[in-house]
């Protein structure tokens, strides 16, 4: 699955290597033995060797000593290999369950769950710009207005929408067009999308301000990726990451006996859940570190009723305007818990 | 003592009297994969819908012109340029429907449903194209939204009407049912059929002398036996007609999900099915077969006439038969349970909340799981109390056979746990019916997670601990040796029994757990792999310097250490908190205690099946047909459960009705629904094989596979009482002193390992 390496990906590996081991000797003893020890090639002298006769307690073992080193070894060699996978476990999971991004690089997103659709309230505000598309969307605040560069392709309108209000804009030919009346507030919505003839979109510019929602199933949940590596050398997480703050809602609030249900907030692809749990009021919390730009799945993964189901949607890791998401921070597969 | 009964009797009623009556039909508006919209909030009362001029029967591919409005005097039509004031949404099953003016509407998820420009008011013309065939009917569903005038959906009223036009030459409608309903009566007949054909093989024995008095004496005293076998028998049946009963409502919904976007199943069905498939498969067939295992063979084991109180035995299984009904009940209401069997509330207990609460069969179905579980407990006090007191002459704490150890074990566990679990199911059944609020409104959802896994990881563990029992004879006995480590695997039993206590987090971890106890949990889990390791490691060692013989048996105990394995090296990945935040509640999940419930717990039942069906009938069941059920059987049962490790993987998440295309799910679901298909069928083979061989099957006496245990000194079948005098366990380790024995530990270690014993 994941595209990303997470804390979850790379544990995976290591955990699936040492199931690997543990299946291949098991069975390779097991096979080994049924074949050498079958019926018709094995002496059947066994049975009295063992003074096997109904109603007798057999000989527990026919050489005590080895026996009973064997049986501790057994004992031993579990507890082995459990504490070495507790190990591996423990010092990886320490980066993940300790390092909540601090106050000041983080990103708040407030998730709520109601029967049957997310909303995502955002806390911080996002201004953000598609990549390598060629095109560039520039606001210039101070003088009202809006500049429209598409170079080498071929624009046909510019949707550009303030706080709902939607206005067009033909290219006509040209690759580069100015709107004016744009009044830049940061307390409001805006985005402005170029498109081709049509109608696909080709490149957008958003500001997502503070206290504006998005619902699945239509709208997705966009969050930007990190781009400050860890200054500190005993962590491999970046600075900056995304802190969903969660809670489970009831979608009609007159009886007061309904809380809402339980739901969890899955993003397989960042290999993540956590419950949503109706009453909780300071709620639950998640984070992730998205790596790389792309549009990934979001699932319910708690069973929440009738169209459990249904309850999807859709996460866009962008980059936040001027930065990039090209760069590789956090989590490699290579640099966690060393060997192995 | 007769005012107390009839106060409690009282307060029975009265209980009953408050209970929510059952509503058969669905509330509200479905999703669009249902035929319905998702609109916001719940069907509202306060909004009216009224449609006009739909004809009262419709001529064949005329054009009708018909009115929707909506009225709702509590959110008046608000100023024109004040917003949205209101929506709709029309689904018809005949006939076309579209909107005056163009505009004012659009298909939607194969429905109609108003455009923004229609939102603007409430009042809506259509024109009605009927169709050419005038013996049908139109159904038409027409969902009518007030809108509060917000921008979200809060506040906002809607309301449903359902209108059926009928052509001028239909004739009356058929009445429709439920396919859910139309199964279950259908397996209440074949159960019907069953006590029919029991009536009439007794028939047919001597027709000349039959009459019902007559029946009624062989019936009888299967229905009252509290013989230690008998009941045992009754178990095993009871358990294995609903291990299909249960692997049937698995096949149904393995159809929904074998490509994507099916619409086999209704969500309510699913929902309903999946909940029921779960704990039919624990309660109902899990745990009865290995109650049957446990009444017939265990007092035969450690050499006891029956059980210490039979009587409570015969209780316990009739309490388990009559919770059944409550259990299924629902479902002939038309929505059977559909809380799934972990039953988390505030779901489960929201019992008034249209379409968001759960389904009317709860109600009953909470109430059949108190019952399951005062059932359990019976079983409990009778067979701790057998242990500690009926063990014949020989039979010693450490002389105990494993299969009976495994079973003290387990009932141990059950004891212990299931207070929490009776305890919080009945805070449940309160919380649901008479409106207390342990687990919702201001009580706290979670405590009922603990309070069940605290019981629940138990009860995986009390499945699966007599399987390793039944695995423990079966190696030892068909590699002709002594099983190897005795007392490590009484060791390792105990000490399964006690980790498994404290290990109930694992559930959790995504409850939102401080990290500290999530690690707890973690290593605490971690820690059940030793003694589960040192059994796989002992039942290989088994094998060495035996003389492995193939029987049936013998086959699927080797499954079972191939299967187990692979369950228990997947459970290895779940007390990782880094990991279980991808896996939990995925088809991971799905697939490893499939894995460890089927391929631990089944196979080993089968096992036990074929080993002890010789010492129940006197005959050995058919070789060749034991062969082919396990060749089918294992191949199709690790094709279908493999992938869904994969799935889980991927991101499907379990519990889910459908999924879509894009996914990539399609082509593995489709593999699994197969071969689950060849599984279900494969166990007809085991089920024809009892029948054959009950009649047919090649006699046996005593020990006809080489056992040594005292279940195997006396005829098959054993006679009632099951022994006529108590026998002594002799002990072939008496007096053959080891000659190494009496040095210390610290001595050998010191000396150095292997000096004297050479090979």
């Amino acid at each position: 699955m994941a595209a990303q390496d997470t804390l979850f990906s790379v544990l995976y590996d290591k955990f699936l290597f040492w199931a690997i081991i543990v299946g291949v000797l098991t069975f390779g003893v097991m096979f080994l033995f049924m074949a050498r020890f079958r019926a018709g090639l094995a002496p059947d002298e066994s049975k009295s060797l063992w003074k096997i006769e109904p109603g007798t307690f057999p000989l527990e073992s026919s050489n005590h000593d080895n026996d009973r080193k064997l049986e501790i070894a057994f004992y031993v060699i579990p507890t082995i290999l459990v504490a070495w996978l507790t190990f591996l476990a423990t010092a990886s999971t320490a980066d993940v369950w300790g390092s909540i991004p601090d106050d000041e690089n983080r990103f708040d997103i407030t998730v709520n769950g109601y029967q049957w659709y997310w909303e995502f309230v955002y806390e911080d505000p996002l201004t953000w710009e598609d990549e390598h598309t060629g095109m560039d969307v520039e606001v210039r605040t101070n003088e009202g207005d809006v500049v429209l560069h598409a170079m080498g392709l071929n624009p046909h309108t510019a949707v550009v929408s303030m706080d709902g209000m939607k206005t067009e804009h033909a290219f006509n030919g040209s690759d580069m067009i100015t709107v004016d009346d744009f009044f830049f507030d940061a307390g409001l919505h805006y985005k402005v999308e170029i498109l081709d003839e049509e109608s696909t979109v080709l490149h957008t510019w958003e500001h997502i301000p503070v206290g504006h929602i998005f619902r699945t199933p239509v709208e997705p949940l966009i969050i930007p990726c990190s781009t400050v590596d860890s200054a500190s050398d005993d962590s491999d997480m970046p600075e900056d990451g995304v802190v969903f703050t969660m809670h489970s809602r009831p979608i009609d609030d007159s009886d007061p006996r309904y809380v809402g249900v339980q739901h969890s907030f899955w993003l397989p692809e960042f290999g993540v859940k956590e419950d949503l749990v109706p009453g909780l009021e300071q709620g639950t919390t998640m984070y992730v570190f998205p790596d790389d730009a792309g549009t990934f799945p979001i699932r319910c993964a708690e069973y929440c009723g009738l169209q459990h189901s249904q309850m999807v949607g859709e996460v866009k890791v962008v980059a936040e305007e001027g930065k990039t998401c090209d760069a590789d921070v956090g989590i490699k597969k290579d640099d966690v818990g060393g060997e192995a | 003592m007769r005012t107390r009964a009839v106060a409690m009797l009282l307060v029975v009623l009265a209980a009953l009297a408050f209970t929510p009556s059952f509503e058969a039909m669905p509330a509200g508006i479905g999703s669009a994969g249902d035929g319905g919209c998702s609109c916001h909030g719940g069907a509202n009362a306060d909004t009216t819908v009224v449609v006009t001029g739909l004809p009262e029967n419709f001529n064949a591919s005329e054009t009708y012109t018909f009115t929707v409005t909506v009225v709702n005097d509590d959110l008046p039509r608000s100023e024109p340029d004040a917003g949205r004031m209101g929506g709709y949404r029309i689904l018809v099953t005949e006939g076309a429907v579209s909107p005056v003016p163009d505009s004012a509407g659009q298909i939607m998820d194969a429905g109609l449903t108003h455009t923004a420009e229609a939102n603007m008011v409430r009042t809506w013309d259509f024109e009605w194209t009927a169709p050419g065939d005038d013996e049908a009917t139109a159904e038409f569903t027409i969902y009518g939204n007030a809108v509060s005038g917000g921008d979200g959906p809060g506040g906002d009223e809607w309301n449903v009407v359902n209108l059926l036009v009928p052509g001028i030459n239909a004739g009356a409608m058929a009445p429709s049912a439920p396919p859910l309903i139309i199964l279950m009566t259908a397996l209440l007949l074949a159960v019907g059929l069953i006590v029919l054909g029991t009536m009439w093989v007794f028939y047919r024995r001597s027709p000349e002398t039959f009459t019902m008095g007559a029946f009624w004496a062989y019936l009888k005293p299967w229905l009252t036996t509290t013989d230690h076998k008998e009941v045992g028998i009754m178990y095993f049946l009871y358990g294995f007609l609903f291990f299909l009963v249960g692997g049937l409502l698995a096949l149904l919904f393995r159809i929904q999900l074998s490509i994507p976007e099916n619409d086999f199943l209704t969500y309510d069905q699913y929902n309903s099915f999946f909940t029921l498939h779960g704990t039919t498969m624990i309660f109902l067939a899990a745990m009865p077969m290995i109650a049957g295992f446990m009444n017939y063979v265990l007092p035969l084991q450690i050499g006891a006439k029956d059980l210490a109180f039979p009587r409570i035995n015969a209780l316990g299984l009739w309490m388990l038969v009559f919770s059944t009904p409550l259990i299924y009940t629902g479902i002939w209401t038309g929505e059977g349970a559909d809380i799934t069997w972990v039953m988390y509330p505030p779901y489960s207990s929201l019992s008034e909340f249209g379409e968001y609460g759960n389904n009317p069969g709860t109600t009953a179905f909470i109430a059949g799981m108190v019952m399951l579980g005062a059932s359990s407990t019976l079983s409990g006090v009778n067979f701790i109390t057998t242990v500690f007191t009926m063990r014949a002459p020989g039979v010693t704490w450490w002389r105990i056979p494993l299969f009976s150890w495994s079973v003290f074990v387990s009932v141990f566990m059950l004891f212990v746990s299931l207070p929490a679990f009776i305890v919080g199911v009945a805070f449940l059944l309160f919380d649901h019916t008479i409106g207390t609020t342990f687990y919702t409104f201001g009580g706290d959802p979670i405590l009922f997670q603990h309070l069940f896994w605290f019981f629940g990881h138990p009860e995986v563990y009390v499945v699966i601990v007599p399987a390793f029992g039944i695995v423990s004879e079966v190696l030892a006995t068909s590699a002709r040796r002594s099983v190897f480590g005795y007392k490590s695997m009484v060791i390792a039993m105990a000490g399964i029994g006690v980790v498994g206590f404290v290990v109930w987090g694992h559930h959790m971890l995504t409850s939102g757990m401080s990290p500290a106890w999530r690690a707890a949990f973690m290593i605490t889990t971690m820690l059940v792999a030793i003694p589960t390791g040192a059994k796989i490691f002992n039942w290989l060692m088994t094998l060495y310097q035996g003389s492995l013989v193939m029987r049936t048996h013998t086959l699927w105990a080797l499954g079972f250490l191939i299967t187990f394995t692979l369950g228990g090296i997947s459970g290895m990945f779940f007390p990782v908190s880094g990991l279980d935040v991808h896996f939990h509640d995925t088809y991971f999940v799905v697939a490893h205690f499939h894995y460890v419930f089927i391929g631990g717990t089944v196979f080993a039942l089968f096992a036990g099946v074929y080993y002890w069906f010789p010492k129940v009938t006197g005959r050995k069941m058919d070789e060749r047909l034991g062969l082919y059920h396990f060749l089918i059987g294992f191949a199709s049962y690790n094709a279908a459960f493999w992938p869904m490790h994969a799935l889980g993987m991927m991101g499907m998440p379990r519990r889910t009705h459908s999924y879509l295309e894009e996914t990539g799910f399609a082509s593995y679901n489709l593999a699994v629904s197969t071969f689950a298909f060849i599984f279900g069928l494969s166990q007809l083979i085991l089920v024809w094989n009892i029948i054959y061989s009950a009649r047919r099957g090649e006699k046996v006496g005593k020990d006809p596979w080489g056992g040594w245990s005292l279940e195997w000194t006396t005829t098959s079948p054993p006679p009632t009482p099951s022994f006529h005098d108590i026998p002594t366990q002799r002990d072939a380790n008496e007096g053959h002193e080891h000659g190494e024995k009496k040095k210390g530990v610290g001595k050998r270690l010191w000396e150095g390992s292997g000096t004297e014993v050479s090979q």
